[in-house]
């Protein structure tokens, strides 16, 4: 169990409603001490306004919210140790790159000597001690994200709060930057809590991620757990692409169950293990991701495989997909690498046989 | 114990939506002290009895009604009729008004749209052409208006030097002379919001209904000033509701046997008649008009929003 | 743009009534413009070029008279102005920055209510007001009637500026340990300085044109200068008068430079970042 002083910021039973609206449901979260922590969900589904809520931009309805220990609820946004890189940057137009970085620190009231150097520090950090008297409308869009992250980072924020803040750059400079911050956060020695909508982002970044839908947590875990080990039907199908098929549990078999397709086939498959209440006749879905499916021609034999004919069979550089429609009329996608020179990939209309990897299947209860 | 009561600490919002009601209350308290009360006083004073060096007896009196649309004769003891003399005077208003309306709408939309279609670089130029009249004093430019269509003024001067008249054409105090102010007036008031609608037109729509076998004719009606509509009405409202109450135009162009509705009000108070309550009842009737006016506006952008 | 583009855009005509359009604008002013520089002192004959009504204006018998009527003008004009501006920021802020809340339109329809009341109408009912509650109408009764209509014209380009700024930019202010205070006057404030002079200097113009009001609200014996002018006009149009206009004329000139010039340099600010 972790101890008090390495939580940087716990929730507990944080509800938040505009009128009627509800934005957060009922969230619970543990963010620990140095941690790249993303919150991870499609735009309204509360993400973004719980990092206001840390930020101190929003009240909460209902719950509290603790800032390494000491609740914070009532706390005005200017006395919290906490700062935020914006999604626009709201870099200030009429000050110079130094003087939005030197901001915060003159609000706190640091010694200028001293807060000069800091500024400096952060510029550095950065890699723009270069560009210290230009204005922010003489940057291109990558060097003022780093100016907003230089200006938050100056005041030695116990968190950093970042909302979606590489949204608005091109692709190329959106990657480098991933792991730049990644880099930044760990020389700072920062806990940084990391809004986003792209899942690519998250999982390339993050030490742990919360999946949040509707105004709830849908799962919390690494980006291994999230991807490998959905827990509902929701982070499966959120996050990276999923095949769901519905199905029906026939028996439990220690940590793994018997799963009856429509077709009448029966796969076995792990399950989560918070799932406690499925016992047989239990429905729900089974997850298996695009790249676990392999092709054989060949029928099968250990029970682990669909069985179906190709619809479409799209080329995409790396990967093939294969679109294969099931006998009892369900289409998966399959991926495959085309690295692999010696196979040959069946062409539309040909009959396949679908090899589930072992480890491949998970079922999730409806 | 946060949980409990947690929205007392302030800090929701933007930084300054709990400020709100501090932030307003001096534009609430400035207007409604200097502008709400005198006008529900002017009510008021509506229905209260003349005194006749100008003011009020504070006894209750619907004469300043009565006197504005009945005719009881010299001595108050004949049949009663309606009396035409001020509802006459408002109607010219209107008519005046929407003259000036239709006309300014006549120059105003080309001039909108000419502005607007010109390259950036002159478009700036015409806009500021066309601003500057906006900020002038209206007092000079009806003064200047009525120097230059003196009978003896240098348009008829120079039309007469150049044959194409053989005597002045007497304009000053008349309904024309009127007309003229009140375009001249307010013609800036309808090109500005014009401006701004066809300078957010998408024209790529122009492009589109000629490809559909459009004409320019067609296009312009059925494409672009369905579009620019919010413009147009707002440039109308702007010219009809000042001209409506104008007082300047008529004053110094009309003439006395020109009145509109402001000097009407202005004579009662300024002027000889020295009625307060008849000013202030053709003040509410004046205000009542614009409000019906601003109604069907309101309304309207409500409509073309949902 | 294409020639064709531009070709299906015109429409033939609308450039001929256009110049007509900037004709009828200028012609009137333009015409007393040159006649205040007649040296007769008939205004129907044109007797040569001079600056003698220039100079009568200063020196001239009414000369007392326009300069107290001219420093009345500015000087409510400049109080009016700094009044509003104040009354009007405050109240744009309070409206942009709120979200939405019942009775939000209403306080924008009271807020520009001076501007959709007739201007006779408002006249009239200030000076009921103040005769009702005693006041004695004068300089002050004019000033107070000012800062009323001036604020919706000081009001309105700050809203516009202020929807055209997000307010995370005060968000980010706050986050950095800045009060509201700070928040306004490091942040906010310099970032809407465009739409403030704007809103200035549209409130000064507008205090300095009035007539209609003034003419009822000023009381005997104090004038300014719009009431000084069409008084001595109701006696008929005489060259000084001209001089005087067109001295008025170039200080609008001045002020319309003035607010676009500063514009165009909030515009330019605002110009899009470039990737």
């Amino acid at each position: 169990m972790t101890e008090v002083s390495d939580i940087a910021v716990q929730l507990s039973n944080v509800k938040k409603q505009y009128g009627e609206a509800v934005a957060l449901h009922d969230v619970s979260l543990t963010i620990n001490d140095k941690e790249f922590f993303t919150l991870l969900g499609p735009s309204g589904c509360g993400k973004t306004t719980l990092l206001r809520i840390i930020a101190g931009f929003e009240n909460v309805t209902a719950g509290s919210v603790f800032l390494h220990g000491k609740e914070i609820a009532s706390l005005p946004a200017n006395q919290r140790p906490v700062n935020t890189v914006f999604q626009q940057y709201s870099l200030f137009p009429h000050m110079s790159v130094e003087e939005n970085v030197l901001f915060g620190l003159q609000m706190r009231k640091v010694p200028t000597s001293q807060a000069s150097k800091r500024a400096k520090a952060m510029l550095e950090l950065v890699q723009l001690e270069n560009f210290a008297s230009r204005l922010p409308s003489q940057l291109s869009g990558g060097q003022q994200q780093r100016v907003a992250l230089a200006r938050a980072l100056a005041p030695e924020p116990e968190v950093l709060l970042l909302d979606e803040p590489l949204s608005a750059l091109d692709l190329k400079l959106r990657q480098a930057m991933r792991i730049e911050l990644k880099q930044i956060q760990e020389e700072a020695g920062i806990t940084f809590i990391f809004v986003t909508h792209d899942q690519e982002e998250a999982l390339t970044m993050s030490d742990r991620i919360a999946v949040m839908s509707a105004g709830n947590v849908q799962q919390i875990g690494t980006s291994h757990d999230i991807y490998d080990a959905p827990t509902n039907r929701f982070v499966a199908d959120f996050i990276g692409e999923s095949n769901l098929l519905d199905s029906e549990v026939v028996k439990i078999d220690g940590d793994r169950v018997q799963c009856l397709l429509p077709g009448g086939l029966h796969v076995s498959s792990t399950v989560s293990d918070n799932n406690s209440s499925i016992k047989p006749g239990t429905k729900g879905h089974l997850c298996i991701r695009p790249e676990r499916l392999s092709v054989s021609n060949a029928a099968d034999t250990n029970g682990n495989s669909l069985t179906g004919v190709v619809v479409r069979h799209i080329y995409l550089g790396t990967d093939t997909q294969l679109v294969v429609e099931l006998t009892h009329g369900q289409t998966v996608q399959v991926r495959t690498q085309n690295s692999d020179q010696g196979l040959r990939l069946p062409a539309a209309g040909e009959t396949v046989n679908l090899h589930i990897q072992s480890g491949g299947s998970r079922f999730l209860s409806a | 114990m946060a949980g409990i009561a947690p929205n007392n600490s302030g800090v929701d919002g933007a930084a300054f939506s709990g400020l709100k009601n501090r932030l307003l209350l001096p534009s609430w308290l400035t207007i409604g002290v200097l502008l709400v009360i005198p006008v529900l006083l002017m009510l008021v004073y509506s229905f209260l009895t003349k005194e006749f060096r100008g003011g009020v007896v504070w006894e209750f009196s619907i004469a300043a009604y009565d006197q504005f649309f009945l005719d009881r004769g010299l001595f108050g003891d004949e049949p009663v009729k309606i009396e035409w003399t001020y509802i006459n005077i408002f109607i010219r208003s209107i008519v005046q008004a929407g003259l000036a309306t239709f006309f300014c709408l006549l120059i105003g939309f080309p001039t909108a749209y000419y502005i607007a279609t010109r390259p950036p670089s002159t478009r700036a130029f015409w806009l500021f052409m066309v601003t500057v009249p906006y900020w002038v004093n209206l007092l000079i430019r009806t003064v200047s208006m009525k120097f230059l269509i003196r009978d003896s003024g240098p348009l008829n001067q120079w039309l007469l030097q150049l044959g194409v008249i053989s005597e002045p054409i007497h304009l000053i105090n008349t309904n024309v002379a009127v007309q003229l102010g009140l375009f001249y007036s307010y013609l800036p008031f309808m090109v500005l919001p014009i401006y701004a609608a066809v300078e957010r037109f998408d024209f790529a729509l122009v492009e589109a209904a000629h490809d559909l076998y459009a004409d320019r004719m067609t296009t312009l009606r059925r494409v672009l000033i369905p579009a620019v509509k919010p413009g147009i009405i707002a440039g109308c409202i702007l010219v009809f509701v000042p001209s409506l109450g104008a007082f300047l135009a008529p004053d110094l162009l009309g003439g006395a046997k020109n009145f509109m509705i402001g000097s009407l009000i202005e004579e009662q108070f300024k002027g000889s008649a020295g009625n307060w309550p008849f000013g202030a009842a053709a003040s509410m009737i004046l205000l009542s008009l614009v409000l019906v006016v601003l109604m069907f506006y309101a309304r309207n952008e409500a409509r073309s929003r949902s | 743009m294409s020639a064709a583009g531009e070709r299906i855009k015109s429409y033939p005509g609308f450039g001929l009534l256009a110049a007509t359009c900037l004709v009828l604008l200028y012609a009137p002013l333009l015409v007393v413009m040159v006649y205040s520089f007649n040296d007769s002192p008939s205004i129907t004959r044109w007797g040569g070029f001079s600056l003698t009504w220039y100079v009568d204006v200063f020196t001239g018998v009414e000369a007392g008279k326009f300069k107290v009527a001219a420093w009345n003008s500015i000087t409510i004009a400049l109080m009016a102005t700094v009044a509003s501006t104040l009354i009007a920021t405050s109240a744009a802020i309070g409206m942009t920055r709120s979200g939405q809340w019942r009775g939000k339109s209403a306080s924008f329809a009271l807020i520009n209510l001076p501007i959709m009341v007739p201007e006779i109408v408002t006249a009239v009912a200030t000076l009921i007001f103040f005769s009702a509650i005693g006041f004695k109408t004068g300089y002050l009764s004019i000033l107070l009637a000012h800062i009323v209509f001036c604020i919706p014209f000081a009001y309105l380009p700050i809203a516009a500026r202020l929807q055209g700024v997000s307010s995370s930019y005060e968000e980010a202010a706050i986050d950095l340990y800045a009060s509201r205070w700070q928040a306004f006057r490091f942040v906010l404030l310099p970032i809407l300085l465009p739409g403030i002079i704007s809103g200035a200097l549209l409130a000064f113009i507008v205090s300095l044109d009035d007539f209609l009001i003034t003419n009822f609200v000023k009381g005997a014996g104090v004038e300014t200068l719009p009431t000084a002018i069409f008084g001595a006009v109701k006696q008929g149009i005489k060259p000084n008068i001209m001089a005087i206009s067109t001295l008025m004329l170039l200080v609008s000139i001045l002020f319309v430079t003035v607010s676009w010039w500063i514009g165009r340099i909030g515009e330019k600010a605002d110009a899009p970042v470039s990737e």
